[in-house]
């Protein structure tokens, strides 16, 4: 093999790392986006599950997960069982996310990939974090990033008093009235 | 399942008949009257057993063993005996074989008008002529009025004439290619191995006159150069130059010219080759790396140009290496020799049919 084919084999097949915010992401939603990059399913090498060309995923703000409306943190419920009798144990996504912010994400992605032995390989390339701060080893490596599901909106807050009185309104309030 | 000759069988014979005898045995069979069947039980019933032509798909339990230990002894023996399991059979030691109409035909398929005299004479290897000389002696014959002369000089000839005509192809195809290179490459093609691949292709395992068989490749290889020699006298410049282009310039089909050719400092080459295209000074920079912290790291570096345009990129798995490689790709953009390079055009221009119509010829 000639140095440029050497050197075109080494790139086709290098790991790139991928960052993911998943603050306001439907854990569920974004784990089928995230295993896609895990398998190396975005490439155009790709040829099946059974090639090795999965990428990294680095997520962050894995602690502001959002669980479909309603009441989802009570009625979705992870079971456990120890193997002896009566070591069955069902804790719900509110309990669990209280233990450990990513165990959510982490169990949609596993449950997300193909059930076979490529499946413990592929979570290694997966990292959460609960919020923004990553190993500084990990930073440099990073070179692109996946768009999240839903853009995350600017809350009221957000905005400066300047933004807010700038912005165009209908009509004033009488000074009598009271808003708040 | 009964086989269907069986069932025939079965049917033609009584009932009463029917037994272990009769199911390895067809000799009860030839008692039956021939009328009713023109005969044909008799003439199977000298034959083997009609139930043994149907084979076996697998291997009796009871035979397995026994192959097994003949399959060993063979095994053994063949390795103990090298020699006369993988014996050369020659063809020219054939009772049949006649040389010379051999001759006459090689040229003759080789498309060329050879000098009969000429075309032996290149085909001859030294070699050949030793052992003639020392089986005549055996028979007590004379020697000294044996005149066969070896294809040395032809293939000096050869040689000569296939590098001028490699180094004008070249000159004409990918001018921009440095004069070392245009000599690597004619070194590449007219190497032992290369030349090797040429001749065995075009049948000389049989035609050439040596001691040993099959001929070695430094025996093909000055066999065809003396070829290439012998048409040079016969034929004349114009005709040697295509039977050259044709025979060992289309070897370099699908092979990667700048692989051959094996630049040492590619960056100082580069460096030097665009201070006289007034492109100095060069800089690399990073354009994409990958993983820096793993060992799965890769990084792109680019070279850019004293108008900061982009001359070229590079890959590897440290910076050194990409910058190397970057400069290896500058140096096939200065050459014309990038990949996909368009194919080399080897018909002549006053050839009457144009081969491939679509090529269009970047480097004219």
């Amino acid at each position: 093999m000639s140095a440029t084919k050497r050197v075109q084999q080494w790139l086709t097949f290098t790991r790139q790392w991928w960052l993911f915010d998943a603050k306001w992401q439907d854990p569920y939603k974004s784990a089928t986006v995230i295993t896609k990059y895990l398998k190396g399913g975005h490439k155009p090498i790709f040829g099946g599950g059974h090639m090795d060309c999965g990428d990294h995923v680095v997520v962050i703000n894995s602690q502001d997960i959002a669980l479909r409306g309603g009441d989802e943190w009570y009625y979705r419920v992870y079971f456990h069982h120890t193997g002896y009798p009566g070591g069955a144990t069902w804790t719900k996504a509110w309990e669990l996310h209280k233990i450990d912010p990513t165990m959510i994400l982490w169990k949609a992605c596993y449950k997300e990939l193909d059930k076979n032995w490529s499946r413990r390989g592929r979570m290694l390339r997966l990292h959460i974090f609960k919020d923004e701060k990553i190993p500084v080893d990990i930073i440099p490596n990073i070179t692109d990033q996946i768009p999240q599901l839903r853009a995350v909106p600017k809350r009221l807050k957000d905005y400066s008093q300047e933004e807010i009185e700038k912005f165009p309104k209908l009509f004033d309030f009488p000074k009598e009235h009271v808003l708040d | 399942m009964i086989h269907p000759l069986r069932r025939a069988v079965l049917a033609a014979v009584p009932f009463s008949q029917h037994g272990s005898r009769m199911l390895t045995s067809f000799s009860a069979v030839g008692s039956l009257e021939a009328s009713r069947d023109g005969g044909l039980m008799q003439r199977m019933a000298r034959t083997e057993p009609v139930l043994h032509l149907i084979p076996s798909r697998n291997i009796h339990y009871w035979e397995r063993e026994y192959k097994e230990v003949l399959a060993a002894r063979k095994k053994k023996e063949m390795a103990a005996n090298p020699e006369r399991y993988t014996r050369p059979n020659p063809r020219y030691a054939f009772a049949e074989w006649n040389y010379k109409a051999e001759l006459y035909a090689f040229g003759k398929r080789l498309g060329e008008e050879f000098d009969d005299g000429l075309l032996r004479e290149a085909l001859t290897d030294q070699s050949y002529i030793h052992t003639e000389r020392e089986k005549q002696e055996k028979l007590g014959i004379d020697t000294s009025a044996l005149e066969i002369k070896n294809n040395q000089e032809l293939s000096e000839l050869g040689a000569q004439v296939t590098k001028d005509a490699l180094l004008q192809f070249f000159q004409k195809e990918i001018p921009q290619f440095p004069a070392e290179g245009h000599n690597a490459l004619s070194k590449h093609l007219t190497s032992q191995q290369t030349l090797t691949e040429i001749a065995t292709n075009l049948g000389f395992k049989d035609i050439i006159l040596c001691a040993e068989y099959p001929p070695s490749e430094e025996t093909y290889a000055r066999s065809f150069l003396a070829i290439v020699g012998a048409l040079q006298k016969s034929s004349g410049d114009e005709r040697v130059e295509k039977f050259v282009i044709d025979f060992v310039a289309s070897l370099l089909c699908g092979k990667d010219i700048n692989e051959i050719w094996d630049v040492a400092r590619p960056w100082h080459m580069m460096v030097d080759i665009a201070k006289q295209k007034g492109l100095y000074p060069v800089e690399p920079r990073l354009i994409r790396e990958a993983g820096r912290n793993t060992i799965h790291a890769v990084y792109v570096v680019g070279v850019y140009d004293k108008d900061k345009q982009l001359l070229g990129k590079g890959i590897g798995e440290t910076l050194d290496i990409a910058q190397e490689m970057a400069a290896r790709d500058v140096l096939k953009e200065f050459f014309k020799t990038k990949d996909p390079m368009p194919p080399f055009e080897f018909q002549s221009a006053n050839f009457p049919y144009k081969l491939v119509p679509h090529v269009r010829n970047i480097h004219k």
